[in-house]
């Protein structure tokens, strides 16, 4: 039962895990990837691939202290 | 699919020899998770090697199509760099990203790349600088990332396996007959394995062999322009590995590490409970509870045949465009 309830748990966290890299890879390809494809205003191209760099360094943070929430809080409670 | 045939028979046939080459030249590791500890050949790997190649090449041979060749080149870097750490000891932890670059170099200089890769929501972009450096960098993380899922008997090719189904889908709903051939040779390659690495495993696959299948993954992505299907893919194999650095605090030997995630009572894991414990998918499957190591790989499976299903729906809805 243990393992099933776990496998399940790892499941959902791999579905938000999949929710939130697409909601990242949109802010990022109208981020980074925009300004590569059409390189406008110097200022503003900085800013959105400032913007998509620290969308993309706050997703893998999360997903680590998402993770350890779910094992700590949920798993090994 | 005569080259899947190929690649099937001979690493099934070549897997005893590597059996008793493993034996005779001492390259073993211990089993740990069973009481009885036994010590068993780590050339498993060498079997997929050599059946990939035999495969590879009937097809340049049947086909004339070269596309195998960058492939098969990166491959075995990727093994022989495997090769290098089960027969001398683990290479530095920071050196080895670094000598896996060395595996996108195939690719890179045949030019079997599209550096216009089909991103959800922009469409096709043009990554003609970005592109490559993506491409050496996607080497050492996701062969990194397969390595360190060859954790239990049979865990890396059964969740490997799922990859290169959902890869297999794509490419025959495109109809590219080439990316579809390529990778049946590695998927029958795995599956001759299988028996002999499953449950009781008599042969490790090595990190010869972990090595060259996250090649073997990166080079299917980078030349069928699936990397966004693989990225989801690989989902469960790259958290293990990110998560590892994560709770190390860096690139750092397992050998350094005092607190083991997995504890093994009569053959049974159960997961530790100290919070500096590596944060590891086996880890999670066994949090609060008692596994067998059967149990266990399967559950490893599941997960990636539901990260597969999730990458193929997102490649159809996002890439194809078909749903």
């Amino acid at each position: 039962m243990g393992l099933a309830r776990n496998l399940v748990s790892v499941m959902v966290l791999m579905l938000v895990v999949w929710g939130t890299f697409l909601l990242v890879s949109y802010v990022v390809s109208i981020t980074i990837f925009y300004t590569l494809e059409y390189p406008s205003d110097t200022f503003l191209s900085i800013l959105r691939v400032l913007i998509g760099l620290a969308t993309a360094g706050a997703w893998v943070i999360g997903w680590y202290a998402l993770t350890r929430f779910w094992l700590y809080k949920l798993l090994l409670e | 699919m005569l080259e899947a045939f190929i690649a099937l028979v001979a690493t099934f046939l070549l897997a005893p020899l590597m059996i008793r080459l493993g034996k005779i030249l001492r390259i073993q590791g211990v089993d740990v998770h069973k009481p009885w500890r036994p010590l068993i050949p780590k050339t498993g790997g060498l079997a997929i090697a050599i059946g990939v190649t035999f495969g590879v090449i009937t097809m340049v041979y049947v086909h004339g199509n070269m596309v195998g060749l960058p492939i098969l080149s990166s491959c075995l870097i990727a093994s022989a760099i495997g090769l290098i750490e089960d027969v001398k000891g683990e290479i530095n932890p920071r050196l080895k990203p670094f000598l896996l670059v060395f595996a996108s170099l195939p690719i890179l200089v045949s030019g079997a790349f599209t550096p216009r890769p089909v991103i959800p929501f922009l469409g096709k972009t043009r990554l003609y600088k970005v592109y490559p450096v993506m491409v050496m960098a996607a080497y050492p993380i996701v062969c990194n990332a397969v390595n360190s899922v060859d954790v239990l008997n049979g865990s890396m090719i059964l969740t490997s396996f799922p990859f290169f189904a959902m890869s297999l889908i794509i490419f025959y709903l495109r109809g590219d007959y080439v990316a579809f051939t390529l990778t049946s040779i590695f998927l029958v390659a795995l599956l001759a394995l299988y028996p002999y690495n499953r449950y009781p495993a008599r042969v490790f696959v090595g990190n010869s062999g972990s090595l060259l299948v996250g090649a073997a993954m990166t080079s299917i992505a980078i030349v069928g322009r699936i990397e966004i299907a693989a990225i989801i893919a690989l989902l469960p194999q790259i958290m293990n590995e990110m998560h590892v650095i994560f709770s190390l605090g860096g690139i750092k030997s397992a050998k350094y590490v005092e607190k083991r995630p997995i504890n093994v009572e009569n053959g049974f894991l159960t997961a530790s409970k100290d919070k500096n414990a590596p944060i590891t998918l086996l880890r999670m499957l066994c949090a609060g509870a008692r596994v067998d190591e059967k149990s266990a790989v399967y559950a490893m499976a599941l997960i990636s045949i539901f990260t597969a299903a999730l990458g193929l729906i997102t490649d159809l809805a996002f890439i194809e465009g078909v749903m």
